[in-house]
């Protein structure tokens, strides 16, 4: 049985690598081998990163003769990426996988059922823990004198982190799961882990440079420290070969694994149950939806959009990430944008018009980190049907889901070109041309997406991620948005900025986006909608 | 209420619907039935405007779906065999999604949401998010979308799939009643039994073409619809 559902499984993962998602045919040998090199490619990259990072550890440690320093370094490198890669992961896989229901019904042990599915939380776990972890071993290897102990636990160790991964990713999508099924508010809580993930994320990533440097400058001095949180000590022993150390993480683990596997069993059936349930809302909550306002079409339409931005976590995070991320940089900018006028007024004064014309463009390409309208056509899946036997127009629904994109992205360009101006203190003909010209790429960059979302319509997918995250709408976007900022901004500082002054030159890129948005709102109005209603 | 004029329909080289005509005055509940992919949810999608057609005419109330489709849609309703509804809204949101675009005022459309939600027993779900509903539940709230603005015909693909017994009672009284007050219904279903207690008419479909309509009594003569159909069905395989 077990094995069966491990087949099921795994065919699932890999699935991907050889049938394309959107049209479920096979792939060609051709596309599979390009799929895996890249896979690969991306692997070496990320490995390659850590094995540098190893090198300059390794060799910083071993020299003050505490080489288990650096394998607990990089063993908690290495789970705190596992972890952040596969929690979700855990969650989705275990709890609210699309066939539970099915498996349930049939007569397979439940412990098969969360064995199989585990399975691919752990794989998940183990590559991306697995790209630092190994290049680490590895290095040690040449550092350190080798024998069958020193192999042996550097082999056991990259498993143990990949054990510790996995067991953390269980008790988390645990959490996550138990926390889900009492919140009313899932979207706003997963886009504020997230947030708070991606902040540390970044923090952590800016910090590593300084944290590395002193690190290796006091190797001796935090390996004594560290020395006496003896379990971590033990831990990072393992990959030195000591026996004693090898063992009691071994036992250790096996017994925290009985004890997850124990917990997992316990509540699975429940927790998988309970997300499927219904739930009804609080009393209040219902009365406020029994007395409903009256509202036009276009604003039913718009309303529907934004409802349906505001439901999904993932819709969300890909495609409004901006909203959050471009006030934080122009608050940025108000803070540091002072040093660097500074200091470009000191160095090469002549070189400040240039920054004030391309600033706006920075302004655009940043802004595509905004970016609903080109998935929402597709989003529309197989519920599009509502939308064409409704009495509204087609270029109605296009014109919300492109509205949707142009009254989260205006306030937030505005808000960053303003800093801009506060900060670079243009003329003040500049001055305004620094703030129309993001904001005519606002309603350019919403009309052009959502042309490309028409165009290239896939309504067949079997998870939002397909349309959100992998859509070719969401590429053309996405990639021509930053093409446009850095062409344009290329163009002016190597060629353009000999002729023509910074306003005349972004007083022609506004005129240029005011022609290219009523051009494309022309295609939207005629063949695009046409080509909607033929969906 | 409902006229269709060679409708023809293809897909590539297949011919799903091939030069159907039928009429539906208003009302009449008429069956539209036929073996599994005779064309019936295709001609359904014509008549909704959701699907364009290669040649023929389709009518309603005189007005052409093709040439003034939005003038069509506000008089009728359409309900697919496996209606996908918005997850991300309430089963109230939607409702009230829908009233919106068919304008119905605040006051019409509470009373018929309280009405037709106590019906259904749907009350206490509605403040549910569509994505906890059951199949049977999402076709009930579809049905209550289509009755939500008194169209002048309803289109119905498969409709009493899902619904328990109390449920499909209640949508054959509401469709009854609609048909009462002067609206027109055309469903398909391959329940033999509903459609020969329910229906006036029945139009039998066979590989894309109509191979026989009228009324009941018409069609079925001194034999049961179900020895109709086999017959046909013998006749055009």
């Amino acid at each position: 049985m077990l094995k069966l559902l491990l087949k099921k499984q795994l065919t699932e993962i890999f699935r991907a690598y050889f049938y394309n998602p959107k049209n479920n045919k096979a792939r060609s040998a051709g596309a599979m081998i390009a799929l895996f090199l890249l896979f690969g490619l991306v692997i070496v990259m990320i490995g390659g990163m850590f094995t540098f990072l190893s090198l300059t550890l390794c060799a910083a440690f071993t020299a003050v003769g505490a080489p288990w320093m650096f394998f607990l370094l990089m063993s908690l490198i290495a789970v705190l990426l596992g972890t952040f890669g596969s929690v979700f992961n855990t969650y989705s896989k275990l709890y609210i996988a699309r066939d539970n229901e099915l498996l349930l019904s049939m007569p397979i042990p439940v412990r098969d059922i969360i064995l199989s599915r585990l399975i691919s939380v752990y794989l998940m776990g183990a590559l991306y823990s697995g790209a630092v972890i190994l290049p680490a071993v590895i290095v040690s290897w040449f550092f350190l004198p080798l024998s069958a102990g020193v192999i042996l636990g550097g082999i056991l160790l990259a498993f143990l982190v990949t054990l510790l991964v996995f067991l953390l990713s269980c008790l988390l999508g645990l959490v996550v799961a138990k926390v889900s099924v009492h919140i009313r508010k899932k979207t706003f809580v997963t886009v504020l882990l997230s947030l708070v993930f991606i902040g540390l994320y970044y923090f952590v990533y800016f910090r590593a440079q300084a944290l590395i440097s002193e690190l290796t400058l006091r190797a001796d001095y935090y390996a004594e420290q560290m020395k006496s949180v003896y379990p971590l000590y033990l831990f990072g022993r393992v990959g030195t070969g000591d026996w004693f150390a090898m063992a009691v993480c071994t036992l250790f683990f096996a017994a925290v694994s009985a004890g997850v596997w124990f917990l997992l069993k316990r509540s699975f059936f429940e927790i998988s149950s309970l997300t499927q349930s219904v739930k009804t809302k609080s009393a209040k909550h219902a009365e406020n939806e029994k007395s409903p306002r009256k509202n036009s079409v276009g604003a039913a339409l718009l309303k529907s959009e934004f409802r349906h931005l505001g439901s999904s976590s993932m819709y969300l995070l890909n495609s409004a990430l901006g909203v959050i991320i471009m006030p934080v940089l122009g608050v940025l900018i108000l803070i540091k944008g002072g040093d660097l006028v500074e200091a470009v007024n000191l160095q090469i004064p002549q070189f400040l018009p240039m920054i004030q014309a391309v600033f706006p463009l920075i302004v655009c390409s940043a802004g595509m980190m905004i970016n609903t309208a080109a998935p929402s056509v597709s989003l529309e899946g197989k519920r599009i049907w509502i939308l064409q036997s409704l009495p509204i127009r087609p270029l109605s629904v296009l014109c919300a889901k492109g509205a949707v994109q142009v009254i989260l992205s205006i306030p937030v360009y505005l808000f960053l070109s303003v800093c801009g101006v506060v900060v670079f203190r243009p003329e003040p003909a500049l001055a305004v041309w620094m703030i129309l010209l993001p904001v005519s790429f606002a309603v350019l960059s919403a009309l052009s997406g959502l042309s490309a979302g028409v165009r290239f319509a896939n309504l067949n997918w079997t998870s939002e991620m397909f349309p959100v995250k992998q859509g070719a709408p969401v590429f053309i976007a996405t990639f021509g948005g930053m093409v446009y900022g850095a062409v344009f901004a290329l163009l002016y500082l190597f060629l353009l900025a000999f002729y023509l002054s910074p306003s005349v030159y972004l007083a022609a890129l506004t005129a240029l986006n005011v022609v290219g948005s009523v051009l494309l709102y022309f295609w939207l109005r005629g063949p695009g909608s046409r080509r909607f209603a033929d969906l | 209420m409902l006229s269709i004029q060679h409708l023809t329909k293809t897909f590539g080289e297949k011919t799903a619907v091939d030069d159907l005509s039928l009429e539906i005055a208003p009302g009449e509940i008429c069956a539209f039935i036929g073996h599994n992919g005779a064309g019936k949810t295709t001609t359904l999608k014509s008549i909704a405007g959701i699907q364009s057609f290669d040649s023929g005419k389709v009518l309603i109330h005189g007005l052409s779906i093709k040439e003034q489709p939005l003038e069509c849609k506000r008089m009728i309703a359409y309900i697919p065999d496996n209606p996908d509804l918005y997850d991300f809204m309430t089963g109230t949101k939607y409702l009230n999604f829908i009233a919106d675009i068919y304008g119905v005022g605040l006051a019409e459309r509470k009373e018929r949401i309280e009405r037709y939600a106590k019906d259904f027993e749907l009350t206490e779900a509605l403040s549910s998010p569509v994505s906890s509903y059951s199949h049977g539940m999402k076709q009930k709230l579809a049905i209550i979308s289509a009755w939500i603005h008194e169209p002048k015909l309803i289109l119905l693909d498969e409709p009493f799939v899902g619904l328990d017994p109390k449920a499909s009672h209640l949508v054959k009284e509401m469709m009854r009643e609609m048909c009462d007050n002067g609206g027109a219904i055309f469903f398909s279903t391959h329940v033999l039994e509903v459609a020969e207690k329910l229906c006036d008419k029945v139009a039998i479909i066979s590989h894309g073409k109509l191979v026989r309509s009228g009324t009941m009594e018409e069609v079925r003569g001194d034999d049961s619809l179900e020895e109709v159909f086999l017959e046909l069905e013998a006749e055009t395989c």
